[in-house]
């Protein structure tokens, strides 16, 4: 059986545009702090951003939240995503966790 | 200082990077009407340029929100032809790519290939009523309809160059589907 897609695995363009948006923010913003979040190694393409965004705005999983000061639209992260992101971590830990058991790796 | 040259570029992969060779030289592409490009001189390597095929015409509502959306993150588009826009964005501000994950790099190849296959199918379909046509006149009516027979290959011919054209994109979404079985 597939799991509900609220527990499918997230691609890392979601997981990251659903982390920035704990806080309102613009399209570009979101770019730049994944960039920074990810220290250079993660660079969405705007492309790739608007389709990602559009697809969370219909989950329902983040919402449009006004504009900003120069008159860009903002997103923030509903009840529903943090819920998504929750599940996230809990898959995450387990990757970690039994790649750690079986190569010996601990950091 | 504007340049003008008129060029026609059948494949926009080549015209991209002829575009981008320009604005390196410091000819950058400041609008483009069928086959006529104007240049601007800036200085060299300003901006990098990307052509993209739209979803929907380029005043279409979902088109301009989405190049508003571009256009907040520093993308300008120059010019449009049809669903085609020529974007750019200054070079200084980090590198240039739309796409960067496979999913939204088949999406946009899908566009691309669905775009070339509805020609090649009204090619053939305008093609095969030539046929026809043809057939009819030298098998009932008794004459030969030339006219049609030449429709029939030049229609044929040109469908041939759109199904290679469509063949590209369709090779490149076969190979990104086999490595999405292994990564993002």
């Amino acid at each position: 059986m597939t799991p509900p897609i609220e527990k499918s695995p997230l691609t890392e363009a979601a997981y990251y545009i659903l982390l920035s948006l704990y806080e309102p923010m613009h399209g570009y913003g979101i770019m730049q702090n994944v960039k920074i979040m990810s220290s250079d190694r993660v660079n969405l393409g705007p492309g790739t951003l608007y389709g990602a965004i559009n697809t969370l705005l219909e989950k329902g999983w983040i919402v449009s939240a006004g504009e900003s000061d120069s008159r860009k639209k903002e997103y923030q992260i509903t009840e529903s995503g943090k819920k998504v992101v929750g599940y996230e971590i809990e898959r995450l830990k387990e990757l970690l966790a039994n790649g750690r058991k079986v190569t010996g790796m601990t950091s | 200082m504007k340049h003008t040259t008129w060029r026609w570029i059948s494949d926009y992969e080549k015209e991209e990077k002829w575009l981008n060779e320009m604005a390196a030289k410091g000819m950058s592409l400041y609008s483009f009407f069928f086959g006529k490009y104007t240049f601007e001189e800036t200085e060299p390597g300003k901006y990098i340029y990307r052509i993209e095929l739209l979803e929907n015409l380029p005043t279409s509502p979902e088109s301009v929100a989405y190049l508003r959306f571009l256009e907040d993150t520093g993308v300008v588009c120059v010019a449009s032809v049809f669903r085609w826009v020529y974007l750019r964005k200054e070079a200084a501000s980090g590198p240039f790519d739309l796409y960067t994950d496979i999913d939204s790099k088949i999406k946009r190849l899908s566009t691309m290939k669905n775009l070339w296959f509805t020609f090649v199918w009204l090619e053939f379909i305008v093609a095969a009523a030539n046929l026809a046509a043809f057939i009819y006149g030298w098998l009932v009516v008794g004459q030969m309809a030339w006219l049609n027979l030449g429709c029939v290959v030049l229609l044929v011919i040109l469908g041939l160059i759109l199904l290679y054209f469509g063949l590209k994109p369709a090779r490149k979404i076969k190979s990104l589907k086999r490595e999405q079985l292994i990564c993002e």
